[in-house]
């Protein structure tokens, strides 16, 4: 084996190394919500039971941490661990799936001393944030209404367990409790220590991870991304989907093609399937998460962020009309900041930090 | 820095491909130089449609931009240097195409007497110290050959000698007619090209701050 070979060899290792970090971080945390009782448990779970603050905790928190998957994550853990109820959990995911736009609309400032390349840029950003938002405007009143996605969800999810079942038998969650079993016994079973433990543990696992995985997989698949790109809709879509499922991030596939759009090199239409595509490999990470745990109501979020993904494409992508709609409102958005750039910053302030830090702080 | 690219195709990607796409562009300028030359100088049907495939050539030049660029935004910390090369190669070869059309539309106001003119002799001979040095320059970039590069650097020094000295004659001949201002500005539009087949080679001979520059 050559040196190439060898580096790459080593970079998968660590690869699955860190994703069994990870799926342990998990794990801990559901160890350490069992240790702080019921009571704990009770608590989470009123706070949470206004949807429209989980929405903009979703959106709050994943603006915080720039990762969607961290905060999916913990929302599948607590759910696993009963501090999270799957209807209260819904309107985090949901918030999630818009906060981790912020990353990509943060890349196209980069572009903001060139007018032209900034109007693109941006616009390009934004669609993505225009795209989650109008998906929410429609699917959140379908959530509080009908329990669109709970439902839909479980009925899936249901297909993993025997009936009546609670749990089901995860080979990923047998290959993660004795792991788990170490450090909670190594911790004195001290519920705060392991919940700390587990976060940063789950937080630092998955930036590891992303850094690896495109360490190994963006520099191979940069004659895909010309490839898939040019071409057929459905294709750069399912490009989106692959590259996000194996950097295990949509902020970085999103993010990527951020310059390619400023320098007019790729339009707005030519992303936005491939952003489409990005949104549903991102439940990748969630659906890990969920397996770990082997609890049917976490795999039941898993879905339910699968579901809304792909329901916000149903709804908005097949027809032209409807597909305009975010594209337009995302030109629109870059036209008038590119004549006034500070209005970029005071959106994304607005609309990532200060509306959901507001609305969080005294809805609750 | 560029052999490495030929090496590793498969690992390159973006860059092999814009590498190559730069080789075809030039391999297909030969033909253009070969056909906008017979045209010119024998007054003969160029059988090449060179307006069209410069235009080819400008689409060509786009393409190995946008491949070069896609590469960097995914890559910024590979290859770098490489494709700040190719883009000045590639710049050098779309001028080529510029002057080789240059010397097509030129041939437009070729008259029955251009044979006999006094310089177009000259332009003839030069034109056939500028044909290998395609073949050599295309050599040179594939196989990174920096002895075949300063070769062909030097073979442009020598044109450019000559060149000038024809240039003043012209000038000088205050007898000249139309043939003359032909010549004149045939031997201008080669002495570029041949110029540009210099930098070529020099982006594989020289450091990158003296790329386009003399042999170093």
């Amino acid at each position: 084996m050559d040196r190439e070979a060898w580096k790459t060899a080593l970079q998968v290792f660590l690869l699955i190394g860190v994703l069994y970090l990870f799926l342990v971080s998990i794990g801990l945390m559901g160890a350490a919500f069992k240790l702080f009782g019921k009571g704990f448990a009770q608590q989470l779970v009123e706070t949470t039971s206004n949807p429209l603050v989980g929405l903009f905790a979703g959106i709050l928190a994943t603006t915080l941490v720039q990762s969607s998957s961290t905060t999916t994550s913990i929302a599948v853990g607590l759910v696993a661990a009963g501090g999270l109820t799957v209807s209260g959990a819904v309107p985090i995911i949901m918030g999630a799936n818009i906060g981790t736009s912020v990353t990509n609309t943060l890349v196209s400032m980069g572009h903001i001393t060139r007018k032209e390349e900034f109007r693109r840029a941006l616009a390009g950003a934004t669609v993505h944030d225009f795209f989650n938002v109008i998906s929410v405007l429609i699917l959140f009143p379908l959530e509080l209404w009908f329990g669109y996605l709970e439902h839909l969800s479980q009925l899936v999810s249901g297909g993993f367990v025997g009936a009546g079942g609670l749990a089901f038998a995860s080979p990923i969650k047998l290959a993660v409790q004795p792991a788990v079993g170490v450090v909670v016994a190594a911790l004195g079973e001290n519920s705060t220590l392991i919940l700390i433990l587990s976060l940063v543990m789950m937080y630092g696992a998955l930036k590891f991870l992303v850094d690896l995985a495109r360490g190994l997989v963006v520099r191979r698949a940069e004659r895909f991304l010309n490839r898939y790109l040019f071409g057929a809709p459905s294709l750069a879509m399912l490009f989106g989907l692959v590259l996000t499922v194996m950097v295990q991030s949509s902020s970085i596939t999103t993010s990527l093609v951020i310059p390619l759009v400023g320098a007019g090199i790729l339009t707005l239409e030519q992303i936005f399937p491939y952003t489409l595509g990005a949104n549903v490999g991102t439940t990748v990470t969630a659906m890990l998460a969920a397996l770990s745990t082997g609890n049917i109501a976490a795999v039941t979020i898993a879905f339910a962020h699968l579901f809304f993904n792909l329901s916000g494409i149903l709804l908005i992508y097949p027809i032209r009309v409807i597909r305009q709609i975010p594209i337009r409102l995302a030109r629109g958005l870059a036209e008038l900041t590119s004549r006034s750039r500070g209005l970029a910053v005071v959106y994304i302030v607005l609309v990532f930090y200060v509306v959901p830090g507001v609305v969080v702080l005294f809805w609750r | 820095m560029l052999k490495n690219i030929w090496k590793g195709k498969k690992t390159s990607g973006l860059i092999y491909e814009a590498l190559e796409e730069t080789c075809r562009m030039l391999k297909q300028e030969e033909g253009m130089f070969h056909a906008a030359c017979t045209a010119l100088l024998a007054g003969e049907e160029p059988g090449v449609d060179v307006v069209h495939e410069d235009e080819d050539i400008d689409v060509g030049e786009r393409m190995v931009r946008r491949l070069v660029f896609e590469h960097l935004t995914l890559n910024p910390d590979r290859e770098l240097p490489t494709s700040l090369v190719l883009l000045s190669i590639v710049h050098d070869v779309e001028r080529i195409g510029d002057y080789t059309k240059s010397l097509l539309h030129l041939s437009r106001w070729r008259s029955e007497g251009f044979d006999a003119a006094q310089y177009a002799t000259a332009c003839k001979e030069i034109r056939v110290l500028i044909d290998p040095m395609f073949g050599k320059a295309l050599a040179a970039l594939r196989e990174s050959d920096s002895t075949l590069a300063r070769e062909v650097m030097r073979e442009h020094k020598e044109i450019k000698t000559r060149t000038n000295r024809l240039i003043e004659s012209i000038l000088q001949d205050k007898d000249g007619g139309q043939a003359n201002v032909i010549c004149s500005i045939a031997t201008q539009f080669l002495r570029r090209i041949s110029a540009h087949l210099s930098n070529i080679a020099s982006s594989i001979a020289n450091p990158f701050d003296r790329m386009g520059g003399e042999e170093s």
